[in-house]
């Protein structure tokens, strides 16, 4: 394929050369030089388009990102640095992206030429959304100004993998706090990091200032308040993908509600000091971490949610993992030779589809290691209600009725195996789940 | 990128960008018109002919830097920086010069680490320059007679000689000075043919015959004696220390075209050439196409003509040849539709997508089957919140314990148990119903009972958490 290609445009041009030169030459009128201009002209244009097409695709292009946290901007900015003498306009390019990202500044295609020995920057910022992305190349066409001749499409620059992790708040953590402690899941009756009162005893150097205990100081004796410290457990985190997880608005899907849900447990359970390990299935993922304890577990977590890809991840099969996912006996025995010998803390979040569900019922058989296993059911049918108009939204849940029900099905069949399950909607924060895990 | 030509051959630029790349260029070089190898015959360091003083130029750079100035302008530039001594040598200049050129000079002078003069002519062209450096020294312009006198030269440096002068004039200072030294007088006539001066530490130095230094003179016997002179005065001038940059002139001389030269038939001129110049510039001349193609098309313009004249049918021949050529042009361009790059399609996937597209453009088809679904999500969740069921005739009553109105209970209750009744079958009554507007108002209804229990259809709420609760 050539580099550069014709357009319709230069045949009209040509021909219309060809007819202004045959007129002079008959004699019907002296058009002859305005022809002949016709034909320079076009043949002037392929001149250009292929040197500057040349010049273009061996631009040095430099891409990179900003940002990893979900909700906030990713900035993506590529440099395209022209080093020949020779200026490339004008360029159509296009940047190539998951569909499933949405831009929240700039814009994904545009015109721009670049200067003899000169760069131009694109950027352009994406909302981050919670797993792995990748963005780029730059597609680009060269094209003249007079669009006789278009360059065949190049790719530019490098594709950026962009992993962004999800987003959990100080507020929505403070909560968790307080959710464990109604519930009373967590108390060690020893003095440390928690929430709970536990004694009041004499300052000691090094104490911070604000656990002095302001009313003892008043009556003359300089003390500190201690905290109950919270015992540390096994915990271990499942997350099941299916399809389903990516339904609903953006931001606002299963997916990065359960990653939420996870960030800020898991987060809560790193500074109680637990030993947290992450496990995610999905169509075409099987993926781990082991048990680390505090910051480290949580980190490993967090850092395997934000390689979640959705595209081979999600949304294709692999079949060695479908078939590994499928036998029961070879999937618990995956998840018990990653636990330890403790009872370990399992907190499972799934959609409803069967398969997921699946995976979840199977590791009934790790309760009688003495494992406690929560599960969450996301109901995906419910992510994007809060945009319909009210009246709409009756009309949607009557619709949608049917199909939550069969939730409750798999609801009884995990009760009905030992293991404790619930139905999470979307408009329920990671603690107020909590609250309703530990009032089972 | 490559190009298939044919089977199996790829080549990296085709044929076609070639041609036009040179019809291009030979179209640029026709527009620029002929290049002109220009020679100057008079004492330019570039002309090695006999009046040239490219033997100067060759003697001086073996012992400095010599920068032969095309143009006073460019030297200023480079020289903005100049930390070095500067010898400014002018022999014979032959056109005036500019306030440009005087001015560039005047900064050397004042930003050169030392700037020194040597003016060796016998014309008045070099007075300004003298001027513009402050000196008082000036040439007369008028040729000493008769030719070929001898000057006895002797330099404060320890330089003294005898010169033989070809075509000199008087140097004269233009007021009585300290600062000025004749240092050669023409033997004879007693007439000063050079000077020194010290202005401020600027030394200058003017000869009144600037043929002195001419290639026909160095070449000669009496040569070396000139040569020694000029060549112990820049040693005098740059000092023992230190960089020296001669700075040889070579702007003010009148450049000819040796062809037109050869053309004019003017023999002293001619006689001034150099054979390389005269062959360089006919080659130069007969391979530029603004020689050749004007003629070239014009024959062609003109055969083609002719033919047509001769031969009415031969435009017809020209017309097909055209075509012939445009035919085979045109294919060999590959052509495509200019069609715009396929942006990215940013999409939200949701489960009962269509549905839910289908309710927000067009509001949804309500079913006798849709009022069923309603009538068992709020039996269930009333249930589940009151402990009655819809069917429960005491529902009302409890209803009103929980702040419902009484009679709104009633309604309520009635409506929803008659029309659930209709939709079960069990009874015909009434015959005819529209499920939509049933449907509707029995959310409407609903709405109102359910509200102050604390749930709600239209609003994001635990709904669905309650029904499942009553499900286990």
């Amino acid at each position: 394929m050539e580099a550069v290609n014709a357009t319709r445009r230069v045949l009209a041009l040509i021909l219309a050369g060809g007819l202004f030169i045959a007129f002079d030459i008959v004699g019907v009128a002296r058009t002859g030089v305005l022809g002949l201009s016709l034909i320079i002209l076009v043949l002037a244009t392929r001149v250009y388009v292929t040197l500057a097409q040349g010049a273009l695709a061996a631009c040095r292009v430099r891409g990179s990102y900003r940002g990893y946290v979900e909700g906030r901007d990713v900035d993506v900015e590529y440099e395209l640095c022209n080093s020949s003498p020779i200026p490339v306009a004008v360029v159509e390019l296009s940047l190539s992206y998951p569909q499933y990202l949405k831009l929240s500044k700039g814009s994904r295609g545009g015109l721009l030429a670049i200067p003899p020995r000169g760069c131009v920057e694109y950027r352009v910022s994406f909302t981050g959304r919670v797993g792995l992305h990748r963005i780029g190349p730059i597609r680009a066409v060269l094209r003249d100004p007079l669009g006789l001749y278009r360059g065949v499409e190049l790719s530019l620059g490098p594709v950026l993998e962009v992993r962004v992790k999800p987003f959990w708040s100080e507020r929505m953590l403070r909560s968790i706090f307080q959710a464990s402690r109604v519930s009373g899941v967590s108390r060690s009756r020893r003095a440390g990091e928690g929430v709970e009162f536990y004694t009041v005893r004499d300052y000691r150097p090094g104490d911070e200032l604000r656990r002095v205990y302001w009313k003892a100081l008043a009556r003359g004796r300089l003390a500190v308040k201690e905290f109950e410290s919270e015992s540390s457990t096994y915990a271990l985190f499942i997350l099941a993908l299916d399809e389903r997880m990516l339904h609903g608005p953006y931001l606002e899907t299963p997916l990065e509600h359960a990653s939420r849900i996870l960030a800020s447990i898991a987060e809560y359970a790193s500074r109680r000091g637990d030993y947290i390990a992450a496990l995610i299935v999905g169509p075409g993922l099987l993926a781990k971490t082991e048990f680390r304890r505090g910051r480290r577990g949580y980190v490993n977590m967090v850092k395997l949610i934000s390689s979640i890809d959705y595209e081979n991840h999600i949304l294709k099969v692999n079949p060695e993992v479908r078939a590994m996912v499928s036998d029961t006996a070879r999937m618990a025995k995956y998840v018990k030779t990653m636990c330890p010998r403790e009872r370990v803390n399992v907190i499972a979040i799934t959609s409803t589809s069967e398969i997921t569900v699946n995976v979840i019922k199977n590791l009934s058989t790790l309760r009688g290691l003495g494992f406690s296993i929560n599960a969450l059911i996301l109901v995906p049918q419910l992510y994007g209600l809060h945009r319909l108009k009210p009246f709409e939204r009756a009309v949607y849940r009557l619709k949608v009725h049917d199909d939550i029900r069969k939730v409750h099905f798999h609801l009884r069949e995990l009760r009905s195996r030992g293991i404790n399950a619930i139905m999470v909607t979307p408009w329920e924060t990671p603690s107020k789940v909590i609250a309703r895990i530990y009032g089972l | 990128m490559k190009v298939k030509v044919g089977k199996g051959k790829e080549v990296l630029v085709s044929g076609l960008l070639i041609l036009a790349l040179t019809t291009i260029g030979v179209i640029a070089l026709l527009e620029r018109g002929p290049p002109q190898v220009m020679t100057a015959p008079g004492a330019y360091p570039g002309n090695s002919g006999p009046l040239g003083t490219s033997v100067l130029y060759q003697e001086l750079k073996k012992n400095y830097t010599v920068i032969p100035v095309t143009s006073w302008g460019y030297v200023r530039q480079a020289l903005s920086l100049c930390n070095v001594s500067a010898v400014i040598l002018i022999v014979s200049p032959e056109t005036p010069y500019a306030d440009g050129d005087l001015e560039s000079i005047g900064y050397l002078r004042g930003s050169c680490a030392k700037f020194s003069l040597i003016v060796a002519d016998e014309g008045v062209e070099s007075n300004k320059v003298l001027e513009n450096v402050g000196s008082n020294l000036r040439v007369s312009g008028v040729i000493l007679q008769p030719h070929s006198l001898v000057a006895n030269m002797s330099t404060p440096w320890g330089w003294s000689g005898r010169i033989l002068l070809d075509k000199a004039s008087a140097v004269y200072p233009t007021q009585p000075s300290n600062d000025v030294e004749p240092i050669g007088f023409v033997e004879v006539l007693e007439t000063p043919i050079a000077y020194y001066e010290n202005i401020e530490g600027v030394e200058v130095v003017v000869i009144g015959d600037g043929s002195l230094f001419l290639n026909q003179v160095l070449e000669s016997n009496i040569g070396e004696y000139s040569l020694s002179f000029l060549k112990s005065t820049i040693s005098h001038m740059c000092g023992a220390t230190g960089e020296c940059v001669v700075l040889m002139e070579a702007s003010k001389y009148v450049g000819l075209d040796p062809i037109e030269v050869l053309r004019s038939g003017d023999r002293e001129l001619v006689r001034l050439l150099n054979i390389v110049d005269v062959m360089l510039s006919l080659l130069a001349k007969i391979l530029h196409p603004s020689v050749w193609l004007p003629p070239l098309l014009s024959l062609v313009d003109y055969s083609i003509r002719s033919l047509i004249e001769l031969n009415p049918y031969f435009k017809g021949f020209i017309a097909v040849v055209a075509a012939i050529i445009l035919s085979l042009m045109v294919p060999r361009e590959r052509r495509v539709k200019d069609a715009p790059l396929e942006d990215v399609t940013e999409v939200d996937w949701y489960g009962f997508g269509e549905f839910r597209r289908h309710l927000l453009s067009q509001g949804a088809k309500i079913t006798k089957q849709d009022f069923i679904t309603l009538y068992n999500m709020v039996n269930s969740t009333i249930k589940n919140l009151t402990g009655s069921s819809l069917e429960d005739p005491q529902l009302p009553q409890v209803l009103e314990m929980l702040g419902i109105n009484l009679e709104e209970a009633v309604r309520f209750k009635d409506f929803m148990v008659k029309y659930y009744r209709r939709a079960t079958g069990r009874t015909i009554w009434p015959p005819v119903v529209l499920w939509g507007r049933v449907t509707r108002k029995a959310i409407l209804l609903s709405e109102k009972i359910l509200e102050p229990l604390g749930v709600s259809m239209t609003t994001p709420s635990r709904l669905e958490l309650i029904i499942e609760r009553g499900s286990r």
